[in-house]
């Protein structure tokens, strides 16, 4: 009988909304099927350390950063506020510790180089929060192009946005002078990380937003993958369709953000579409069934972590941080070529009249 | 330091004054409609030329503690001293407190024995109009690293101080000319982390005495007390909010020394001093000083486009 490995022990690092709304959730049920063992959470802050540390009476609560690494865990999740994320990650790498770092991996490219360098100079795996493509949808998707079964592709249209609902403990969140993040590094980062996982490097890229000094609320991108144009819009101002509208010679695909298992695939020259839910394929007896429904939105997050702490899962579902550099690449390059978007509701009403 | 042990759940309030005996009064009642009553309320004159007594004198619960000059820090470091409770409040005698101020500041410190302070927001009012606006208000939820990157407490009046912590860094730096609380913040905040809410806890009052500032004694102390916390913050992996913190007070009094000196030409009372503090400024922030004009001009064009709509937006 295989001896059932020891739970590897995981330090967080940072107690803030997604480590309270996601990773609390994802290390409880990883926790009860004995993968892992939280043994630190870190907050500088006693308030939101206490509220996730209650949920984990073993964990230790710990207000500095260097405690963390005194107590030398396997795993460090770094979901700290992004501006962090080099430095608590470059300081985990050289004390010998696997970090798991959330999205986006480092303020821009240049900081994420040196992470996935340090990563390689210390011989530890870094690895990037991406949870979109834990999807059973995203990876069906990224297949069905892959394998060519939309044929050439003609058009791509991200369209994503709802009003700005993210449960902020500060201000600092919106104040670029804080290292506030806007929409584009924001969701932009998982919808770049998309579409350059399906399609890969884009050649062209145009971009612009609202910012006008603040952080940018809405932003426009275009870019060109191979002779293919893509569209990406985002907004955190207002509901918008959130759906992604992939088009081929030989069929689409639209696939509503956040649907981990659920996609609409048309096919050209037949006249009709259909509604794809995805489950597990389980080969049966005689032939090839249904098993259960693709998890859902909490079993996809839960499985970026899993990838790193259970052996027997398959290690190409982990994303490694050498793969953020490509998005932190070009959202570097929308920003050294932001132009304001038109915003025809700035212009005063006697000059609109006119 | 006294030697008996502070008793639990009080609370001490620390008056400081310099010739402010004409606004001492307001302080003194604010301390006094608490809805948690102070155990102790201390006036602590610094060697004022005005009396601060012939206010004193009409509150029985109150206690005047007389030094020689010796500034702020001093004044306020005699006035906890003096005290035997477990919480200490500041207030300084042109401000107020606002009556939930000590129970609410109390009742965190008490969930949180390991924090060292606990701050609010405030409300400015305006002493010639009594305009009152609520203060923009900046939680420091991450702690030592928001104090490196700048001074989230926007009024100390709004500090509850947990007394056996101002024992263990031996309270205010008495030879600071300046920024003797932002010291103590990061201090503090350093050794234990900070607990903050979003309630107004005191007034802040503008009147022409608390307007004039200089610029370049400011940085100069803002810097010098940031830089002590360097090999502190790389220790912590904070190295980048301390770069932030030492950016942002470089512009900050910069931007400060601007307005001075435009307001000072326009109103024709331009003098040396304001040369001198220019100078100092280039001194320790010379890349700053030479992109100000640059900083002018683009929040000029901003207001630009801001009033007439963004020429892209005009062309749509």
């Amino acid at each position: 009988m295989n001896a059932r490995p020891a739970p590897v022990h995981v330090a967080l690092v940072g107690c803030g909304a997604v480590a309270q709304l996601y990773y609390r959730p994802a290390l409880e049920t990883l926790e009860r099927e004995g993968l892992l063992r939280l043994t630190a959470a870190h907050d500088p802050d006693p308030v939101a350390l206490d509220t996730f540390g209650d949920s984990f009476p073993s964990a230790r609560r710990l207000t500095r950063f260097p405690e963390v690494l005194a107590i030398s865990p396997q795993l460090v999740i770094i979901a700290s506020p992004p501006r962090y994320h080099p430095e608590q990650t470059i300081a985990a790498l050289a004390a010998g510790i696997d970090v798991h770092c959330e999205k986006p991996l480092a303020p821009n490219l240049a900081e994420g180089e040196r992470m996935v360098a340090a990563a390689v100079e210390a011989g530890r795996r870094l690895s990037i929060g991406m949870v979109r493509r834990h999807f059973a949808a995203t990876r069906a998707i990224g297949r069905l192009i892959s394998n060519g079964n939309l044929g050439p592709l003609g058009s791509i249209d991200c369209f994503e946005g709802t009003p700005f609902t993210w449960p902020v403990r500060s201000v600092d969140f919106l104040r670029p002078v804080a290292g506030a993040a806007g929409v584009l590094q924001d969701i932009g980062t998982h919808c770049l990380d998309l579409l350059t996982w399906w399609l890969g490097s884009p050649s062209a890229i145009s971009y612009e937003d609202d910012a006008m000094g603040g952080v940018e609320a809405n932003c426009r991108i275009e870019l060109m993958f191979g002779d293919v144009p893509a569209t990406v819009r985002l907004s955190r101002d207002w509901a918008r369709p959130n759906r992604y509208v992939i088009t081929g010679r030989d069929g689409w695909v639209a696939w509503t953000v956040n649907e981990t298992n659920h996609f609409d695939y048309g096919i050209s020259g037949t006249g009709y579409a259909g509604d794809l839910t995805l489950h597990e394929a389980s080969v049966g007896v005689r032939r090839p069934t249904l098993g259960a429904v693709a998890g859902e939105f909490d079993e996809a997050f839960a499985n970026q972590v899993r990838v790193l702490v259970d052996p027997a899962s398959d290690a190409r579902e982990r994303v490694p941080g050498a793969d953020a550099l490509t998005t932190l690449g070009l959202i570097d390059r929308c920003y050294a070529s932001r132009r304001q978007m038109p915003m025809p509701w700035m212009v005063p009403a006697w000059r609109a009249a006119t | 330091m006294t030697s008996a042990p502070p008793r639990p759940g009080s609370v001490a309030l620390i008056i400081a004054t310099y010739d402010h005996a004409h606004f001492l009064e307001s302080a003194v009642r604010s301390a006094i409609a608490q809805t948690v009553a102070a155990d102790e309320i201390i006036v602590v004159d610094d060697g004022s030329n005005d009396d601060p007594e012939d206010v004193t004198e009409r509150f029985p619960q109150v206690r005047l503690i007389r030094q020689q000059n010796a500034g702020l820090a001093a004044a306020r470091n005699t006035g906890w001293r003096a005290t035997s409770s477990e919480f200490v409040v500041f207030l300084d005698a042109d401000d107020r407190l606002l009556p939930d101020a000590l129970r609410l500041n109390m009742g965190r410190l008490a969930e949180h024995p390991a924090a060292g302070f606990a701050y609010g927001s405030y409300i400015d009012v305006d002493a010639d109009t009594g305009l009152r606006e609520l203060a923009e208000f900046r939680p420091a939820v991450e702690g030592y690293a928001a104090f490196l990157r700048e001074n989230p407490v926007g009024m100390h009046g709004t500090v509850m101080y947990r007394r056996a912590c101002l024992d263990e860094v031996g309270g205010f730096e008495a030879g600071l000319p300046a920024c003797e609380d932002y010291d103590l913040y990061l201090r503090l905040a350093h050794r234990s982390p900070p607990l903050h809410g979003p309630e107004p806890l005191a007034e802040y009052w503008h009147h022409r005495g608390n307007m004039s500032r200089n610029s370049a004694l400011m940085l100069r102390c803002s810097l010098m007390v940031l830089g002590r916390h360097e090999d502190e913050a790389r220790r912590q992996c904070l190295l980048a909010a301390y770069r932030d913190g030492v950016l942002g007070w470089k512009r900050h009094y910069v931007a400060v020394w601007c307005i001075d000196l435009l307001r000072a030409v326009r109103a024709k009372t331009f003098d040396r001093s304001l040369v001198r503090q220019g100078i100092s400024l280039a001194c320790h922030a010379p890349l700053t000083v030479m992109r100000a004009p640059f900083y002018g001009v683009r929040r000029a064009m901003r207001k630009l486009c801001s009033r007439f709509g963004s020429r892209t937006a005009h062309l749509a």
